[in-house]
């Protein structure tokens, strides 16, 4: 007699006892005892691990806690009421940039405690020391509100860097005055968005020399609602529960008086309702005009190409981002974006809930995106995590795109304790990501080895970069719920030469959203793209940064401008940030 | 040879029945003594915040198998019980001493397996190869571990096993389409577009999953720089509905299990989504029992004024506000139903029942600004006390915030139109017409009528 599931051995010598036992029951416990022999030979056994590369050991420390030496002693406060209202959930945005004009970035922090609270936002600007002083009071952006997303961007052309933060029920534009005041020009300018803002961008969608605005929307939330778990437990509600809110594009009019037109309609954008959370504005076809790709939370993404007449067509299907390869419309979050293999094509990774996993859609042919997220290492990362802000950047200059991801769950299913996450967020809390890119587009997870930045667990949610001190590389911000907002400083060892370039157009008198900027070196061409809406809710330094390796000098600079024109600059040193400003370079 | 000489295997040789029962007793009695390990405690859960409908049954299940803890499947209920209620940790450690129990029983291993599938795709997988390997009670069960095992095999690229479990389903159901997508798609991402073709095409024709088909071949042309096939594929992905993937059985199995509020509306759900409405009104008022929540009064109250039984839903709004006085859209609902009562009587209570109403809108937009209803609501019922430059006020005004709502167009061009004012509502028409589907007559009737005049 066969006996399935029991290995041959064992199998020959029940079978050589068996004619001469006759008792049943012993016969049965043997028969037992050679299956669990088996399930635990076969069935306990975990398939081997993915294998660790040799030199995991030997992975640097990229980033240092620079929280409190810089003096930001911001706490977000997500004012828990054990309502679990889903917007508490959500967390907030950070954004770095150059507040004052004066060289060096300043920090925006978001809060989420709702309008009655007195928690409100905080701007730091950053001193010549490299610490920060908080402007908050007064400084027109200190309002409390359930504040999402923040976007960056000049849009009066007045060379000062305006903003726009969204909100559960709102979204706000600020004009910048200069010396870090800001005024509330929301209703005068047009903007009337009164959904559940996410992240925001400001792309020159019609190549006008304009900024416009999109604001994404999450989803049509009803506080009344209540989601219980299966176990009555309560609960965040999932965005399933309810109808997703459709995008807002406004047009900038370019007046003198700053004023928006809302196309969303007109442009198609506003048609299409879905959960929409995160977003990335460049030129994703190759026509030179500016995309928008949206990531949707659990509903295919969104790529709107534009249509050159002030119309977007939705083709994120055909063009391969709207699923996974395996057709799955996963959670889609937080958003980013580069060339992940310097094949001059701007790839996409997009965070997603911990029980999927992220996705990297590598663009190729242009305009056309595969799911390559197994191929690049990405499926076996060291842990899972639900993921929000992430961003693509050259942390150890060695001359491609890694990447950084804050995570936190959005349901308590954590089991971690002693965390030091407040009581009621420590279920959802989960610890940071970085992944190291081999330089052929593959990366390895160096989290373990980077403790300070993955080891604590926190429910992050805004991640922002940017060179705080000029050293040429790229440090990164956080806002997570509840919890201080931290500062890392890059500190990898040995890196790579470095250049870093802000691309300026003069005539517009600010930095050239949208704009391609290829450096070749020794052959190697490598391209980043101007602007700096990435991420989830944040907003990072509109200063590109190249990691170089070993190379000591640049072979030539090309730029594509937003309006399609192209100028080449002439190569030079690493190791420095140029200005490079439209209408200097040659044809 | 060295052992054959000795006297031991001479003896062992020649006392074979002797020997084989020694061996016997031997084994026997060490399993005894030791192989069965300590009594293993059912795991027990935090009940802490449980719902008591959920704790009952919990215990039940548990109590069943502390009455026969040798039994597998007394084992695999308790996890089933405790996975339908999403208390996965304990779950799992009753399907692992199921599955000790009887590890012939396909369930126990794959349920492990299709849990730990999306936590850690690399544990799960020895669970559903096992799953394969045992028996299952029907054939869909059959199926569904070869296509779990398959689609895992897929997700970490190991094509060619994955394609080996997918033809081995087709060969057993050629029409399986879940099989011809996972085949196609594994195809695919060998870059073999040809071979792919025919499997994703018939998984486009018919089935649960012609969305996905459909989209894989918007992709594919894409691919070949077939713009014309790549938009009209994709336009015919986006005009289907999203696919209803057929329920896992094994999930299914323990679904029925889940009792409690989460299964309660989950049946009441269903009947709404069935058109049955009439039979959740005494499932609902059951519920305002067990249940005295905003959300029960207020699904009771909806689910009346749907069977058009205003004055009783009013009651059951009020209460629902009385529970949760931010509810929006119980502020709303109350002050529709006021309003269709109000078409049903005559002056003064007609107006009365308008102004209550006209309160209860006010109250939800004030509670919710971009909600459009009451927006669209309060239009009506202010054009129809002869405010009409209060009521175009209103739907203008969400129709600038949301002018995402098809509704909101439909209602101010139809009013202005009935109102004379035709130019104005000629001039809503084109942005009106982005928005509002073909399908809505009312819309289509007065963009014809307004086209012709």
């Amino acid at each position: 007699m066969a006996l399935r599931g029991i290995p041959h051995g064992l199998q020959f010598a029940v079978s050589w006892i068996s004619p001469i036992i006759r008792v049943g029951v012993v016969m049965r416990h043997l028969l037992r005892i050679a299956c669990f022999v088996c399930f635990v030979l076969c069935g306990c056994a975990k398939s081997v691990p993915p294998s660790v590369p040799a030199n995991e050991a030997a992975t640097p420390v990229w980033f240092e806690d620079i929280t409190v030496k810089a003096g930001l002693t911001f706490v977000h406060d997500p004012n828990v009421a054990g309502k679990y209202f889903m917007p508490e959930s959500m967390g907030s945005g950070c954004a770095l940039f150059d507040v004052d004009g004066d060289g060096r970035l300043d920090i925006l922090l978001l809060n989420n405690a709702g309008p009655k609270s007195k928690s409100t936002n905080a701007l730091y600007r950053q001193k010549a020391d490299g610490t920060f002083e908080d402007i908050t009071v007064g400084s027109g952006l200190d309002f409390a509100g359930w504040c999402m997303g923040v976007a960056v961007g000049d849009v009066n052309n007045d060379g000062l860097p305006d903003v726009v933060i969204t909100e559960y029920g709102g979204t706000k534009l600020f004009l910048n005055l200069g010396g870090g005041k800001f005024v509330d020009v929301t209703v005068e300018a047009g903007i009337q968005c009164p959904q559940w803002g996410a992240s925001a961008a400001f792309v020159d969608t019609d190549r006008d020399g304009w900024l416009d605005l999109v604001v994404v929307n999450y989803v049509d939330y009803d506080p009344s609602k209540n989601c219980p778990a299966a176990n009555g437990k309560p609960s965040y509600c999932s965005p399933k529960s309810f109808p997703g809110s459709p995008s807002r594009l406004y047009r900038n009019r370019g007046t003198k008086r700053t004023s928006f037109e809302d196309v969303s309609l007109a442009s198609g954008i506003g048609t299409l309702p879905a959960p929409g959370l995160g977003v990335y504005a460049a030129d994703l076809t190759g026509d030179g005009w500016p995309d928008l790709f949206i990531a949707n939370d659990g509903k295919p993404n969104f790529l709107w190409v534009n249509q050159k007449n002030g119309t977007f067509k939705e083709e994120a299907v055909s063009r391969g981002v709207a699923y996974t390869f395996m057709g799955q419309a996963f959670a889609g979050m937080g958003i980013a974006a580069g060339d992940v293999d310097n094949d001059g094509l701007v790839d996409l990774y997009v965070t997603h809930l911990g029980l999927e996993t992220n996705t990297l859609w590598k663009q190729g042919p242009r305009g056309v995106f595969r799911d390559r997220t197994t191929e690049a290492g990405l499926a076996a990362t060291k842990w899972r995590g639900t993921g929000f802000g992430t961003l693509m950047a050259d942390f150890d200059a060695d001359g491609s795109l890694d990447i950084a991801i804050v995570n936190g769950r959005v349901t308590a299913s954590g089991i971690d304790t002693n965390t030091g996450v407040p009581k009621h967020w420590e279920p959802f809390a989960e610890r940071n990501q970085l992944l190291a890119n081999d330089g052929t587009g593959k990366f390895r997870d160096v989290s373990e080895a980077n403790k300070s930045f993955c080891e604590r667990f926190n429910v992050g949610r805004g991640l922002a970069s940017g060179d705080i001190d000029g050293d040429g590389a790229p440090d990164v911000l956080v806002n997570a719920i509840g919890e201080p907002a931290r500062l890392y400083r890059n500190v990898c060892p040995n890196r790579g030469n470095w250049l870093q370039i802000r691309a300026f157009d003069p005539k517009l008198n600010r930095d050239a959203y949208g704009a391609e900027v290829r450096v070749v070196v020794g052959g190697i061409t490598r391209m980043r793209v101007v602007g700096p809406a990435e991420s989830i809710l944040s907003s990072s330094s509109p200063i590109v940064n190249f990691g170089l390796g070993q190379a000591t000098s640049i072979d030539s600079i090309q730029v594509i401008w937003p309006d399609g024109a192209k100028e080449n600059f002439p190569g030079g040193e690493t190791n420095q940030t140029r200005t490079i400003r439209k209408g200097e370079g040659q044809p | 040879m060295l052992l054959r000489s000795t006297g031991i295997v001479r003896f062992l040789s020649r006392n074979r029945i002797v020997v084989a029962i020694l061996v016997a007793v031997l084994i026997g009695g060490g399993y005894f003594a030791f192989g069965r390990g300590p009594k293993v405690v059912p795991p027990q859960i935090a009940e802490v915040g449980v719902e008591p409908d959920v704790l009952e049954a919990v215990r039940e299940a548990r109590n069943n198998v502390i009455t026969s803890p040798s039994d597998a499947a007394i084992w695999g209920q308790y996890g089933m019980v405790l996975r339908a209620h999403s208390l996965h940790k304990e779950a799992n450690i009753a399907f692992a001493e199921a599955q000790k129990r009887n590890p012939y029983d396909a369930r126990w291993p794959y349920l492990i397996g299709e849990y730990l599938q999306s936590r850690d795709p690399e544990a799960a997988l020895p669970y559903l190869r096992q799953a394969v390997g045992a028996s299952s009670p029907k054939p869909e069960h059959q199926s569904m571990t070869r296509l779990k095992l398959a689609e895992a095999l897929l997700q970490r690229q190991d094509y060619v096993e994955a394609e080996k479990w997918f033809r081995e389903q087709l060969g057993v159901r050629p029409n399986d389409m879940r099989a011809s997508i996972g085949l196609g798609t594994t195809l695919l991402a060998q870059d073999k577009p040809d071979l792919a073709l025919p499997f994703v095409k018939a998984a486009a024709n018919v089935g649960a999953f012609r969305k996905r088909a459909t989209t894989l071949l918007a992709n594919l042309a894409r691919l070949r720089g077939d713009t014309d096939a790549a938009t009209a594929h994709e336009a015919e992905a986006n005009r289907m509905p999203e696919d209803e993937v057929p329920p896992d059985p094994f999930v299914w199995d323990y679904m029925t299990l889940q009792v409690g509020r989460k299964d309660a509306f989950g049946r009441i759900g269903e009947l709404e989504k069935a058109n049955r409405i009439q039979e959740t009104i005494p499932l609902l008022l059951d519920m305002t029992r067990k249940y005295p929540e905003a959300k029960t009064y207020f699904n009771l109250g909806v689910n009346l004024s749907a069977l058009g039984d205003h004055r009783a839903a009013i009651g059951h709004f009020e209460t629902t506000i009385l529970l949760d006085p931010t509810h929006a859209k119980a502020h709303n609902s109350l002050g529709l139903s006021l309003a269709v009562l109000a078409d049903t009587v005559a002056e003064p209570t007609k107006s009365e029942y308008q102004r209550r109403a006209i309160v209860e809108f006010d109250r939800a937009i004030e509670l919710k600004s971009d909600f459009a209803l009451p927006y669209i609501f309060k239009g009506q019922v202010l054009y129809a006390r002869g405010d009409q430059s209060g009521a175009f006020d209103t739907l203008r005004k969400i129709v600038a915030t949301r002018p995402d709502v098809a509704d909101a167009h439909t209602t101010l061009i139809v009013l202005l139109e009935k109102a004379g004012r035709i130019a104005e509502a000629k001039g809503l028409l084109p942005a009106a017409e982005r928005v509002v589907p073909l399908s809505d007559e009312t819309f289509q009737a007065a963009r014809l009528r307004l086209n012709s005049k």
